[in-house]
């Protein structure tokens, strides 16, 4: 026998079904909720990708993608229409009830003996459940599922872009082990650092890998010189080609590269046209001392020795250095397109210019050379 | 209140109970086909008339005659031949003498008078006498001379018809099919049930179904089905499958659209409901569920829905269309 007590079995199944409706409503919304979220943070990471906005600047954009996503949750729920008739129905789907519920719920108010059986009989059945029991589903709907994977895609591949003015990574791992000083990369500095540049562990597998067609033929040596100073040039930042090519020398710890590198440089070009016709003589020194110093100071003036290199073995190479010495950064990208492992001068201990040191008088004329190119002279008239 | 709700309770109970009675002295002479027994009770109890099918000798006439005995009901048998005529079912006025010298009209009642009424191989008959059945099936009264004569409460024409034997035969028009409540056909049985069969009926004694009811009986056993509830989510789903068999629906099925000539008519959906109420009274409850739609759909669609000549041409039954009408409601 059911309960028969028409009107308190009616409010009390109004109730409960109040209750579960509460649940679905709380539900479907947290289940919009993921969607636009996962959809409106993912449209957010592509835009910033591609903005690259202040970080106060993309909070907020957070916080408004948030705000607008839970606002649009909102109104998709309440545009649901989640009844207490569309609640029952899917009570009676989600437990097997037999269409229950939503007979019950239309006969709630009615005051007949087969309605009252009804209602008892659904109030029986609910009185088994929980609003509890009602599981959150989180179903992502497929066109959410899509806009999901279009963001995701788009933010792959804007990250996966090099961005132009990122740092490129520098072939030495010796950069940061710049010489003390620019006088010490030019002057004692070099003859060191160029007898141990290739044992040096992290030194080694560049210099090695450059150095071992130099020591077959000198042209080759100097065409090496004068692709080290390209690999330089590939390693160099922009800035660093153009002190390279100006022979600035700044005290600053990252220009300081870049000047010793157009001070070695300097040193090259100054050894190659001051020896004149022991032209041979001076190329596998300014290959040593450009890939020591390519390696050990980041090559950062590579653009000049290249240059300089240039200069002593004809026309190849200086063909080849020159518009990257000149105006640096396409010179630059054309280089680092290249492997910059495999363009790295070696060092030759064994050269005999490998110990010498350049005489101080070189320097200013080597400044001078290279005003003049500046100045857009060509070395002749430099000299 | 609590009285009428009470009362109700006890009528669903009586009729559930009632029902599983019959199935059981139905049961004992009529072997296994437990499917077209419930079929037959429940038309029986909805008010409606049976259109079964299928080939002789499966037990048809003896399902009908132990139904009626075992309801302790009035039952007639009409063995329909070609030359049949209307009168002989609905009976007609002959001269009778009351008194010496007193002659007068009076209506000698047919074989249509009475509460269950086989009509048996109804196929044969020429279509003038089944036309009689028409009137007799939809209004329950017949017409005669300009009187009119009301049949029996409760009243249930449970007609037969054989498949294979067509010659000489007069298919029923639509119009009359959609008379029948439900079209049921009558699977050959299984070895088990022949078996069952063989020792029944060549053993000494006849099983014989107890009758127990009576007209008053059945009658309210019947009124209870009609309080069962419907929400309006079931019986839009209900107008959904008929309109579904009609070719010109935006809901057909493809094979509707193809095959189809006419769909389902309202009383088709007036089947369904009323089947479906006593099938939710049987299972417990009060109110309609579309799991009860499903199971009463197809035997209240299949003689509803006519197929066109491709059909025919491609073999597609009735059934196979109505199953995939019922499709949307089986995945709910």
């Amino acid at each position: 026998m059911l309960p028969t007590d028409t009107n308190f079995v009616g409010e009390t199944l109004s109730r409960r079904l109040h209750a579960f409706q509460r649940r679905v409503v709380i539900l479907r919304f947290l289940d919009h909720l993921v969607a636009l979220l996962a959809a409106a943070l993912l449209t957010l990471a592509v835009v910033s990708l591609a903005a690259k906005p202040e970080p106060a600047r993309a909070a907020l954009w957070s916080g408004a993608a948030i705000v607008l996503a839970s606002v649009a949750a909102a109104v998709l729920t309440s545009r649901e229409g989640w009844s207490r008739a569309r609640t029952a129905q899917m009570l009676d789907r989600r437990f097997r009830l037999f269409d229950r519920m939503t007979t019950a719920e239309s006969c709630l108010g009615e005051a007949s003996a087969p309605a009252a059986l009804v209602v008892a009989d659904a109030a029986a059945h609910l009185s088994r459940l929980r609003p509890s029991d009602v599981t959150p589903t989180f179903r992502l709907a497929p066109r959410w599922l899509g806009v999901a994977a279009i963001g995701f895609v788009l933010a792959t591949l804007i990250a996966g872009r090099p961005t132009p003015d990122a740092p490129v990574p520098t072939v030495s791992n010796g950069a940061g082990s710049t010489g003390p000083d620019v006088e010490d990369a030019s002057g004692q500095g070099t003859t060191p650092r160029s007898a141990s540049a290739t044992p040096s562990a992290a030194e080694a597998p560049t210099s090695r890998d450059a150095s071992t067609p130099e020591r077959s033929s000198p042209s080759s040596s100097e065409r090496g010189a004068s692709r080290a100073s390209a690999a330089a040039i590939a390693t160099a930042t922009v800035p660093s080609a153009g002190t390279g090519t100006a022979g600035t020398r700044t005290q600053t710890s990252d220009a300081r590269t870049s000047s010793t590198i157009a001070l070695g440089t300097n040193e090259a070009v100054g050894r190659a046209s001051s020896n004149g016709s022991n032209v041979r003589a001076a190329q596998p020194s300014t290959a040593a001392r450009v890939s020591t110093d390519g390696v050990g100071n980041a090559g950062g003036g590579g653009a000049s020795s290249g240059n300089t290199a240039g200069s002593g073995a004809g026309g190849a190479a200086e063909t080849e250095a020159a518009p990257g010495a000149r105006d640096g950064a396409p010179g630059t990208r054309r280089a680092a397109a290249a492997s910059p492992l495999a363009l790295v001068g070696a060092p030759d201990p064994e050269s005999p210019t490998a110990q010498e040191r350049v005489p101080p008088t070189r320097r200013a004329y080597v400044r001078e050379y290279f005003a003049a190119l500046r100045a857009g002279g060509n070395r002749q008239e430099a000299r | 209140m609590t009285s009428e709700v009470a009362r109700v309770e006890a009528q669903a109970e009586a009729f559930r109970e009632g029902f599983a009675h019959l199935h059981r002295e139905i049961g004992r002479v009529f072997v296994g086909q437990p499917t077209l027994i419930d079929g037959v009770l429940l038309a029986f109890f909805c008010g409606g008339h049976v259109l079964i099918e299928g080939p002789p000798g499966l037990g048809k006439t003896l399902l009908v005659r132990t139904l009626a005995e075992a309801l302790d009901l009035g039952f007639s048998r009409i063995q329909c031949t070609p030359d049949l005529m209307p009168a002989d079912i609905t009976g007609t006025n002959v001269l009778v003498e009351s008194a010496p010298g007193v002659h007068a009209m009076t209506f000698q009642p047919g074989p249509i008078f009475a509460n269950v009424v086989l009509a048996d191989e109804i196929n044969r008959a020429t279509p003038r006498t089944q036309a009689a059945f028409l009137e007799a099936m939809q209004e329950r009264h017949v017409t005669l001379f300009g009187q009119t004569h009301r049949l029996d409460e409760p009243f249930c024409v449970i007609a037969t018809q054989n498949p294979i034997e067509m010659e000489g035969t007069f298919p029923l028009p639509e119009a009359q099919l959609d008379r029948f409540f439900f079209k049921l056909t009558v699977q050959n049985p299984s070895i088990a049930d022949l078996l069952e069969i063989v020792i029944r009926t060549t053993g000494p004694e006849q099983p014989h179904a107890t009758p127990r009811f009576g007209p008053d009986a059945v009658r309210e056993m019947s009124a209870i089905i009609r309080h069962v509830k419907v929400a309006e989510p079931v019986l839009r789903s209900v107008l959904h499958l008929v309109a579904a068999t009609h070719p010109s629906s935006p809901d057909a099925p493809p094979l509707v659209r193809q095959y189809v000539r006419f769909g389902a008519s309202p009383r088709a959906a007036q089947s369904i409901i009323l089947a479906a109420k006593a099938t939710a009274l049987l299972a417990g409850r009060y109110n309609v569920a579309v799991d009860d739609i499903v199971r009463v759909a197809e035997p209240a669609l299949t003689h509803r829905v006519l197929r066109n000549f491709q059909a025919d041409l491609d073999h597609v039954t009735a059934a196979s269309i109505v199953a995939q009408v019922l499709s949307p409601l089986r995945s709910v």
